[in-house]
C-alpha cells in the first residue's frame, strides 16, 4: 500500500518536470514559428505596398521614364516599404530606422536593368571636391548604380555585349572585327514582314495588315467655372508623351496640346519638331498614329542587321568579364540565339531560344550582383549575424525575369530559438516601364458604339463570339482610373477609354472580372488555337488564322504600337 | 476493509496519474504541433495564391496532403471573392475604395473544387480575395481522453483550427 503511494509520488516527481519542460519547449517553438509566419505576412504586405507606391508614382508621373524622376519614385517606394514594415511589425514607436539594419537589400527589377538599394560606402563628396578615400567615406543607404541585364559574347574576332530587356528589345555594342559598333532595336523575325509601303505606312506582319490607326482618349479638365470640361480627343505619342489633337480650336497655331496638370497646354509654334511630326500625321480632322508601322519597319531592318552580324552566336559563346565561360540556368546549348528566322526562335513566343537565353542572362546577372551586394552588407551591418542571399525557387525566378518586381529581404531578427530569414517577391504589371504580352486589352462595342467592353486578348468570349465588333486595343494603363484634383478632398475621376456622351467602359465578365479561362497568348500570336486535350478531351485545331484575324490584327497592332510608344532611352536615342 | 478500499483508490489514482495524465499531456502537445503544422501550411498555401494569382489543382492537393500528414482528417473551407469594379465605373464621382461601390462575387469550396478538377487551375486578379478555413473532423486522442473526464458536445468540437486569407496582389499569368 505504502509502496504504491510512494511510487506515485516518485512518478510525479519524475514526470512533472519532464512534462513541464517539454510543454514549455514546444510552446516556445510554436511561438517562434507563429512569429515567423507573422513576419512573412508582414514582409509580404510591406513589399506589396512598395510595389503599389511605385505603380502609383510612375503612372501619375508623366516624366517617370526619365531616369532622375525614376530614382525619386523608387526612393519614395523604398520609404513606403520601411514605413509599412515598421507599422506592420508594431515598431512604429521605435521608428522606421530600427528595422533598417535587418534589410540587407531591396531590389527593383525594371525594364532593362535593376537597382539594388543597400548600404554602401559613399566616396562621392557632398559638395564639389575630391573623391574621398574609404576611411573617410561614410556608410549610407541608397540606390547603387543601375545595372543592365547584360551578357558578353565572344566569337572569333567579335567581342560584344548585349543588353537585354523584359521584352524583345536589345542593345548590342562592342567590337566586330576591327570596327566598334552600337545597335539598338526590337528583334523580330524579319521574314514575317512583307509588302512594305513606306508612303502609305502599311505592311503585313505574319499575314496581318498593319496600317495607320486612330487612337482616342477621353479627357477631363479642371473646371474654370462650375462644369468640368471634357471631350474625346485623338492622340499620337511623340517621345513617350501623348500629343492630342484639338479639332475645335480655331487658332491654327493651337491645334495640338499636351495634357498637363489636367488642362490643355498647347504646343508652342517654336516646338517645330513635335509639330512637324504631328502635322505629318494629320489629314482632315483625323489624326493617325503610325507607331505600329514604325515598330515593324524599324524592327525588320534592325533584325536583318543583327542576323547578318551575330546570327551564328550561341550560348556557348557567352563569357563573363574575365573571359570565362558561363553556365546558365536555362540552357540553350548551340542553338543560334539571334537568328530569328529559324524554327522555334520567334522572340515574341515564350519558349523561343532567344527568350530562354534572355531569361538565363537576366537571372545570371541578378544572382551574381545580389550575392555580392548582400555579402558586402556584412561589413556594414554591425551584427554578428551573417547575411546571405537565400536560394530562390524556380517559380520565383520565373517571376523575376519576366516582370517588373520588387524583391525584399528581411534577415537576422531574433525570433525565439532562431533568426528570421526570408525574402519576398511581388510583381507588377501596370506601369509605364514595360508593355508585357498580356497587358494589352481589346475593346469591343455594339453597333452604335455604346456598351464598350474590354477583354484580354485570349478571352474565350472575344474569340468565340461574333456579336460585338472589335473596335480598338490599348495597353492596360488606359483602363486605369485617372484622378483630377479640383481642391483638397474634392476629386473627379475618369477613365481614358470612356467616350463622352456615349458610354462607360466595363470589364468583360468572362476574362477581366472572372479571370478564369483564356486561350494561350502564343497561340493567338501564331494564329492557331488547339484543343487542350487534358481539359476538353478533344484534340485538333479550334481556330485558324482566318477565324482569328480580327483579334490578331487588333492585338498585334496594339502590342507593336504600345511598345514603340514607350519611352526607351537606348532605342529612341539610336533611331533619332 | 478500510485498508483495501484505500488500496483500490490508490491503485486507481496511480493508474490515472501514471497512464492517463502523461498520455493526455503528450497528446495535447501532439495537437499543438498539428495545429502549428496546419496553420503554417494554410498560410503558405494562401500566400502562394496571393503572390502568384494562380490557384492550381497541384498546389491544392499538395496542401491537402500536408495537412492530412498530421494524422487527422480535415474539413477545408475555401472562399474566393472576385472583385467587380464595373458598377463603380458608371459613376464618375464614386470612391472606389468605399464599400458599396464595388461588388464582390463569391464562390465557395464545392464550386472551387469543381472548377479546379475541370480546368486544373483558377486564375485570380489583383484585388480578388481568398480565404481558407480548416478544422479537424475526427476526434484526436486528446479529445477522446478529455471526453473520458468531461464531455463537450455540439458540432464545433474541433481541436485544430487554422485560418488565413487576404487580397491577391498580382494578376494570374497566362502561362
Amino acid at each position: 500500500m505504502i509502496k504504491a503511494q510512494h511510487l506515485a509520488i516518485i512518478f510525479i516527481i519524475i514526470i512533472l518536470p519532464i512534462s513541464l519542460v517539454l510543454s514549455n519547449y514546444i510552446q516556445s517553438q510554436i511561438d517562434t514559428i507563429t512569429l515567423q509566419t507573422q513576419y512573412n505576412s508582414r514582409l509580404y504586405e510591406s513589399t506589396y505596398d512598395a510595389v503599389q507606391a511605385f505603380q502609383i508614382n510612375t503612372v501619375n508621373n508623366r516624366y517617370s521614364s526619365i531616369s532622375d524622376s525614376k530614382i525619386r519614385d523608387i526612393e519614395a517606394s523604398v520609404n513606403t516599404f520601411y514605413n509599412s514594415l515598421s507599422n506592420n511589425i508594431n515598431a512604429s514607436e521605435i521608428g522606421t530606422e530600427a528595422l533598417r539594419p535587418f534589410v540587407p537589400a531591396l531590389v527593383y527589377t525594371l525594364y532593362d536593368g535593376y537597382y539594388i538599394y543597400s548600404k554602401y560606402n559613399n566616396v562621392y563628396p557632398e559638395n564639389n571636391g575630391d573623391v574621398k578615400d574609404d576611411s573617410e567615406a561614410e556608410d549610407e543607404y541608397g540606390l547603387k548604380p543601375y545595372i543592365y541585364y547584360s551578357g558578353r559574347y565572344r566569337k572569333g574576332n567579335n567581342d560584344f555585349v548585349v543588353n537585354y530587356t523584359l521584352d524583345n528589345a536589345i542593345t548590342i555594342y562592342g567590337r566586330f572585327g576591327t570596327e566598334y559598333r552600337t545597335l539598338s532595336g526590337y528583334l523580330i523575325n524579319p521574314e514575317q514582314v512583307e509588302n512594305i509601303d513606306y508612303a502609305k505606312r502599311t505592311l503585313t506582319y505574319n499575314g496581318i495588315e498593319i496600317k495607320p490607326e486612330i487612337l482616342t482618349e477621353y479627357l477631363l479638365f479642371t473646371p474654370r467655372d462650375e462644369d468640368a470640361e471634357s471631350g474625346n480627343y485623338q492622340y499620337i505619342v511623340y517621345d513617350g508623351k501623348k500629343v492630342y489633337y484639338d479639332p475645335e480650336s480655331t487658332n491654327e497655331d493651337e491645334k495640338y496640346f499636351w495634357y498637363d496638370n489636367y488642362s490643355k497646354t498647347y504646343i508652342s509654334i517654336y516646338n517645330t519638331e513635335v509639330l512637324e511630326y504631328a502635322r505629318a500625321r494629320t489629314s482632315g480632322d483625323r489624326f493617325y498614329s503610325t507607331s505600329a508601322f514604325d515598330y515593324f519597319y524599324e524592327a525588320e531592318r534592325f533584325s536583318r542587321e543583327v542576323i547578318d552580324l551575330i546570327g551564328t552566336v550561341t550560348q556557348d559563346d557567352a563569357v563573363d568579364a574575365e573571359g570565362n565561360k558561363i553556365e546558365f540556368a536555362y540552357n540553350t546549348g548551340n542553338e543560334p540565339i539571334f537568328n530569328t528566322t529559324v524554327n522555334n526562335n520567334d522572340p515574341l513566343i515564350s519558349g523561343s531560344t532567344f527568350n530562354e537565353n534572355r531569361m538565363g542572362v537576366i537571372r545570371n546577372s541578378i544572382e551574381t550582383n545580389l550575392v555580392a551586394a548582400i555579402a558586402n552588407y556584412n561589413s556594414y551591418s554591425g551584427f554578428t549575424y551573417e547575411f546571405a542571399l537565400p536560394v530562390f525557387t524556380e517559380s520565383d525566378w520565373g517571376k523575376i525575369v519576366n516582370n517588373i518586381s520588387v524583391i525584399s529581404f528581411l534577415q537576422g531578427i531574433p525570433i525565439g530559438y532562431k533568426y528570421y530569414n526570408n525574402y519576398c517577391i511581388v510583381t507588377n504589371d501596370k506601369n509605364e516601364e514595360v508593355v508585357k504580352k498580356d497587358s494589352i486589352y481589346i475593346v469591343t462595342a455594339n453597333e452604335d458604339g455604346t456598351n464598350r467592353e474590354y477583354h484580354l486578348p485570349g478571352c474565350t468570349k472575344l474569340v468565340d463570339s461574333e456579336q460585338d465588333r472589335i473596335v480598338e486595343a490599348y495597353s492596360n494603363l488606359s483602363f486605369v482610373r485617372q484622378t483630377v484634383r479640383i481642391s483638397e478632398g474634392n476629386y473627379l475621376y475618369f477613365y481614358p477609354q470612356m467616350r463622352k456622351d456615349l458610354s462607360y467602359i466595363t470589364g468583360c465578365y468572362e476574362c477581366i472580372v472572372n479571370a478564369s479561362d483564356t486561350y494561350n497568348l502564343d497561340d493567338i500570336i501564331n494564329g492557331r488555337i488547339y484543343h487542350n486535350e487534358e481539359v476538353t478531351g478533344q484534340s485538333g485545331l479550334i481556330y485558324n488564322e482566318d477565324q482569328l484575324e480580327q483579334v490578331r490584327t487588333a492585338y498585334i497592332t496594339a502590342l507593336a504600337r504600345e511598345r514603340y510608344d514607350l519611352y526607351q532611352t537606348n532605342i529612341d536615342s539610336m533611331s533619332n | 476493509m478500510g485498508d483495501s478500499l484505500v488500496t483500490i483508490i490508490a491503485i486507481f489514482l496511480a493508474a490515472i496519474l501514471m497512464f492517463v495524465f502523461p498520455l493526455m499531456a503528450l497528446s495535447e502537445r501532439t495537437d499543438d504541433i498539428s495545429q502549428l503544422a496546419v496553420q503554417t501550411a494554410t498560410t503558405e498555401f494562401v500566400d502562394n495564391v496571393r503572390t502568384t494569382g494562380n490557384l492550381t489543382l497541384d498546389g491544392y492537393e499538395q496542401y491537402l496532403q500536408t495537412i492530412s500528414a498530421t494524422g487527422n482528417s480535415f474539413e477545408v473551407e475555401m472562399q474566393i471573392q472576385q472583385l467587380d469594379e464595373n458598377p463603380g465605373v458608371k459613376v464618375t464621382q464614386a470612391e472606389m475604395t468605399k464599400i458599396g461601390e464595388n461588388v464582390y462575387y463569391t464562390s465557395y469550396t464545392s464550386q472551387i473544387e469543381e472548377e479546379l478538377s475541370k480546368r486544373g487551375r483558377i486564375k485570380l486578379k489583383e484585388g480578388d480575395m481568398i480565404s481558407v478555413t480548416v478544422n479537424n473532423t475526427n476526434q484526436t486522442i486528446s479529445q477522446i481522453l478529455r471526453n473520458f473526464f468531461y464531455q463537450i458536445s455540439g458540432n464545433d468540437t474541433y481541436q485544430i483550427l487554422a485560418k488565413h486569407g487576404g487580397i491577391v496582389s498580382v494578376n494570374g499569368s497566362g502561362d
